[in-house]
Formats: structure tokens, sequence, C-alpha cells
């Protein structure tokens, strides 16, 4: 190949393509090497360059060669090992991508935590056999040396607390898509449950413990008691400027702690609600098959199974099973008065009445249902307002129960609508000698149909018949 | 026709233990309870208050839990079994004949399929099982559309019997107390509803 990129064209090339590097640095992270494969490197410039149009796949492919980007500088070494070559990328570079995209920050592990807490504890055995004199060379470049660990490590725990808080909002995003996509959300689930237990375990936990002043560590003091420590000593010879830095940045990473165990606390619940919501998830889908399998023999050809079969569905659950509604044990209101007689007798000779008259009923036109056919109902309603006229009536409480007594069952036909609206006319034109009151008490009217799994109901005001002489005495 | 004096006196020689135990128990509070199981109902623990918007304790429930040897027995003397579930806080009533009928099973059946089809919408909708009893979750307008709108949902339902769809199915859960309607279009599980998909949960988990 002759063309070649100037160091700037192929860094602006990297950039325009980061997934590359994105893809190579992760890789350098999990396996925690400093360096690249040249293999990893060629597979990953192919694998990406593949969706790309033809002239930026040469590019691409040029500008990510190994010669070029050695020459340009961008990789500064390549180290011929175990039968491979592995480039190692400019550290300015590498940063610079991490930069561009959060998740590739390096969590904090635990071993890098230790690091930093032995480190510390070496500058605080330095400090007991120091001389504490500004004259002193030593002094002042362990003085240093402490400002810039300590900074240094609060700089990365801050970065990594609000790593952390992204990190959690990505997965709720991941969360959000699984509820978008059904078909996929077991798939969802499980990269979830993954990412969480690898950031819970790994990261939050560790750093938890690092910044936990109350941590007992098996191979010394934690981190803040080597703080108090340097403190005290820095204090004891004079140092106080020093000692009130260092007092300052213990406050400061004390305050880290909270904000790292809100994330912990968030992850731990996400943690328990995924696991929980995976098998509520496969619970509800495992049952719910069963129902489908039912619904499926419905849709076979015999037309008669219409419903579902769900006896065996519902004894296997066991959920309720002979629950049902119950008939009210009827009453039977037998009087012995003379009254009740009376009663009894009146409307045993009024449906005699009826039954002498049997020949004379209309009969009423069966229709599928009432209110379809205006003209059939009013002839419905005629036919029976004229049979009302003609009968021959007590004085009664309910006139709607006590005429719906003597028609149901009787008329052929009749339906308890066709009653309600005949009624209006005897409402205003009542039987001689009769008068209708109307009260505000509303009654129901039932009717049962032993073939009909649904029995109608018919809400109704209760209309009393009384004779009219008697309300003139009054 | 029987005579209603001579009834009374075949009653006089009532054993003295088992007339505390009725001592003890309000007529009223066993007749509200009786009503209840009359019309299918389950006695749940909490039940909700739609002028106050609140779960507020249900006294029947009480009632029923504080005299349970008392009413297991009265309602074994009415051919009924008294079914209690403690996890669940709610009270039902069984038929105890062994009718291997249809009909036996039907309303246990038409329950159920209700509470799957809810929770099953409802986990695949990403949420957690335990909103759904909670008043201030629930299905919200939005669920009972999207649910509405399901023509498998709909062909199960009507399979149920629920011919006008879910609305009848959710009235039917409603009636009997095993869902409350905490607004316009907001419904929430009782605990008898929430027990049921807990019971799936944990059936699941075993197997």
């Amino acid at each position: 190949m002759s063309k070649r990129f100037s160091t700037l064209d192929t860094a602006r090339l990297l950039f325009e393509h980061p997934k590359i590097l994105f893809r190579l640095i992760e890789r350098m992270d999990r396996s925690e090497t400093r360096y690249v494969r040249e293999g990893d490197l060629v597979a990953e410039v192919m694998d990406y360059t593949r969706t790309l149009g033809r002239a930026d796949k040469d590019r691409v492919r040029l500008a990510l060669n190994t010669d070029n980007l050695f020459r340009t500088g961008l990789v500064i070494d390549i180290i011929k090992a175990e039968g491979e070559r592995r480039l190692v990328f400019q550290d300015a570079l590498i940063n610079l991508m991490r930069a561009c995209n959060a998740s590739l920050y390096q969590e904090l592990t635990d071993a890098r935590l230790r690091g930093h807490l032995v480190t510390l504890r070496d500058v605080r055995d330095r400090l007991e056999f120091s001389s504490f004199s500004e004259a002193d060379p030593d002094f002042t470049e362990l003085r240093d040396d402490l400002n810039e660990r300590v900074s240094q490590l609060i700089g990365l725990l801050r970065q990594n607390v609000i790593r952390m808080q992204t990190i959690s909002g990505q997965l709720a995003d991941m969360s959000g898509d699984a509820s978008r996509a059904p078909e996929k959300y077991l798939q969802f689930r499980q990269t979830l449950f993954e990412q969480i237990v690898t950031l819970y375990e790994r990261h939050i936990k560790p750093t938890l413990v690092f910044l936990n002043p109350d941590t007992r560590l098996p191979d010394g003091s934690n981190l803040f008691e080597t703080l108090e420590a340097m403190v005290r000593l820095l204090e004891n010879n004079g140092d106080h400027n020093l000692a009130d830095q260092l007092f300052r940045s213990s406050l400061s990473l004390n305050a880290l702690y909270k904000p790292i165990q809100a994330v912990a606390r968030e992850v731990e619940h996400f943690l328990r609600k995924t696991r929980q919501g995976m098998v509520q998830y496969n619970a509800m889908e495992h049952f719910y098959a069963k129902l489908r399998a039912l619904k499926d023999e419905t849709e076979t050809l015999s037309l008669r199974r219409k419903w579902l079969e769900g006896s065996g569905f519902a004894r296997s659950t066991g959920f309720l099973v002979g629950l049902r509604a119950r008939q009210r044990p009827k009453h039977y209101a037998f009087g012995q008065s003379s009254s009740y007689y009376q009663l009894l007798f009146s409307e045993l000779d009024l449906r005699l009445a009826d039954i002498r008259r049997r020949q004379e009923v209309p009969v009423l036109q069966e229709v599928a249902g009432s209110g379809r056919n205006t003209r059939v109902d009013v002839e419905r309603i005629r036919a029976l307002y004229d049979w009302l006229e003609s009968l021959d009536l007590r004085p009664t409480a309910d006139l709607v129960r006590e005429l719906h007594g003597r028609l149901d069952g009787f008329m052929p036909g009749y339906r308890p609508p066709d009653l309600l609206a005949a009624l209006n006319r005897l409402v205003n034109t009542p039987p001689a000698g009769f008068r209708v009151v109307t009260t505000n008490r509303f009654r129901t009217l039932e009717t049962e149909e032993p073939d009909e799994h649904v029995s109608e109901q018919f809400v109704y005001r209760k209309r009393r018949l009384e004779p009219r002489t008697e309300m003139q005495n009054e | 026709m029987n005579e209603p004096t001579a009834l009374h006196e075949s009653n006089e020689p009532v054993q003295e233990s088992s007339a505390t135990q009725f001592d003890e128990i309000l007529p009223a509070h066993s007749a509200a309870i009786y009503k209840e199981f009359q019309s299918g109902r389950v006695i749940v623990r909490d039940i909700w208050d739609s002028n106050r918007s609140e779960l507020v304790a249900n006294p029947l429930y009480n009632v029923l839990y504080n005299h349970l040897g008392h009413f297991r027995t009265l309602y074994e003397h009415l051919g009924s079994e008294l079914v209690f579930s403690e996890n669940g806080s709610f009270f039902f009533l069984k038929e105890s004949s062994d009718d291997e009928s249809e009909e036996h099973d039907e309303n246990a059946f038409r329950v159920q399929v209700v509470l799957l089809l809810i929770g099953r919408y409802f986990a695949r909708s990403g949420r957690d099982l335990d909103f759904l009893g909670r008043p201030e979750a629930g299905l919200n307008e939005q669920d009972l559309i999207t649910m509405a709108a399901d023509e498998e949902y709909q062909d199960i339902l009507r399979a149920a019997r629920f011919e006008k769809g879910l609305a009848e199915a959710l009235d039917y859960l409603d009636k009997r107390n095993l869902l409350f309607q905490a607004g316009a279009e907001r419904y929430f599980l009782s605990s008898a509803g929430m027990y049921f998909l807990q019971e799936l949960v944990r059936e699941y988990e075993q197997a």
C-alpha cells in the first residue's frame, strides 16, 4: 500500500468510527491487558467495515492498518510474544476514547482499590520516620506525593460514582426496552441480570467496603484509619496546614460513601426485582399457555364446543373451587288471620275467573327482543291492555306483581316489559271504582327462565290499587 | 304448611355450649356474613371504601376470624364448607357437595381466567405483580384499553362466557370482592385476587 495518512487524519478517522476502538478497549479491559492483539484489531476492522460503502471501507482499512498506526505514532510499540503481535496504543488516545464513552471508564475493582490503600499506608509509614522539616527535600517530596495520591483517589472515586449512576440509568432504559418488546423480554432480562450482577459484585461492593469507615481489613488499617493516623502525625509535628487539608480530604471521601450506598441499594433492589420479575413473568406465561391450549380446543371443527372446558384447570389450581351464589331460601308467607284467607280466596276467585275466559286470551306475538320492531310492540301492548281492562281487579299494595302473577305462564308470549308499558295506560285510566297510587318505592321483578342462564331483572315503581270509595270516606 | 310454634318447641332443648357460642355474635353480623356468602362473594380483610378512597378493615372479616370455629360448624350444618386462607386474608363458602358437575367449577374457573389474563398482561408489561394489589397503582385506563384491544384475550373471555368482554369480566371480579375499582378507569386486586397470582408464581417456582 502506497497511500499514507497523516497522524491527524488517522486520528480523525478513528474518532469518526469510534466503535472499533471502543470494542478493542472493552476487550482490553476484560482481559486486563495493556495491549491489543493485532489479530483482534484486524478482525474488528473487517467486521466493522463490512457494512460500509466501498470508499469508506478502503479508507478505514488503510488507516487502521498496523503499519499506518505505528508510523503515525498512535501505536507506540509492537511486541512480539507467544507467536502473536501485540500493539500498544498511545495512552492519550485510549484515555480520550474512554472519555467519549462512559461505559469505558475503568471501574474500580477490588484490586485497584487495594493498590491505592497500600500506597497510602506506605506513605503513612514513611511519614512516621520523616523529619517534618520544610528544608528536607525528602519530606517535601513525600508531602507532594501524599497530596497527589489523595486527590487522585478522590477523583477516581468521584468519576466512578458518576459512572455507576449512569449505568443504572442505562439499565432502566434496557428494562424499558424489555417491556416494550415482550418477545425479546427474556433475552433482555438475562443480559440485564448479568450486567447488574457484575457491576454489583465487582465494583459497587468493593467500593462500598473500601469507603466504609467501619471496615476491618485482615492486613492492616482501613482507608480512614490510615488517613487519620497521618492527620495525627502531621498535627503532632506542627504541620497544621497539611493536616487540615488531609482531614478535609477524608471528609470528602467519607461523603462519597452515601451516593455509592444509594446506588448499591438501587442496584440491589433492581437485582431482587429482576429475579422476582423473571419468575413472575415465567409463571404467568406457563399458566397462560395452559389456558390457551383450552382455548384452542374450542376452535376445532366441532361447533358445539363453544365454551372453555375449565374444570380441570380450575381444580389444578384449586382457587375458589366451589364458590357460587346461592338462592336465599324462599319465604312462604303463610298466614292464619281471616284477612289472609280472605285475600287468598279473592285471589283464587279472580284467577278462576281468568281461567274461565281462557279462550278469549289474546296471544301476544313472539318477538326476539323488545324494541326491535316498534309496530309489533305497540300491537302487543294494545292487546295486553285490552285484556287488562277486562280483568276483575282487587285492591293490592303492589299492582305490578299482582298483574305479573296473573299473566305469567297464563298468557302466551307474555313478557314483563309488555306489562310495564301497558301499565302506563292503566295508571292514567284506572278501572272503575279504583285509583292507582304511584309510590316512590322501587321493586324488582325477576324472571326465571330455566333454559337460559341469564335471568332478567326489571325495576319498577311500586303502585298501589285502592278502592276509590274508601278514599272518599277518609 | 308447617306450624311455626311447633318448630320453636322442638328447638327448645338446645345444648348449652353451642348456645353460648351463638350468644357471642350479633345476629346482624352473622346475617350480614351469610348475605355476602349467598351472593357468591369472598370476604376479604380489607375492602375499598370509595368515599374515603382507602382500604378499610372489613368488620365482617374480623367477626369470622374471631369466631372461626363457630362459623365453621355453622356452615357445615348448612351443608357448606367455610374456607379460610390465611395468606390471602379471605374467606369463602364452598359448596361441600361432592358434585363433579361442570357447574361446580364454573365460577372458580371464570374468576381464575380473568385474574390470569390480568396477571399475564401485567407481567408482560414489565411490572412487578405486587403493584397490581396497590390502590395507587394497579390497572390504569391505558392498561384497560390495551387489554381490551388484544384479540386473543377477547376470544378467551368470550369462551369463558364473558360475552361483553373485559368490562363484564372486571365487573364479575368486582362483585365478588376479588378486585376493587379505585377510580373511573382504575382497578386493583384485593388480597384474595393477589393470592391467586402469588400462588401461581409459587407453584411455578416449586415445579
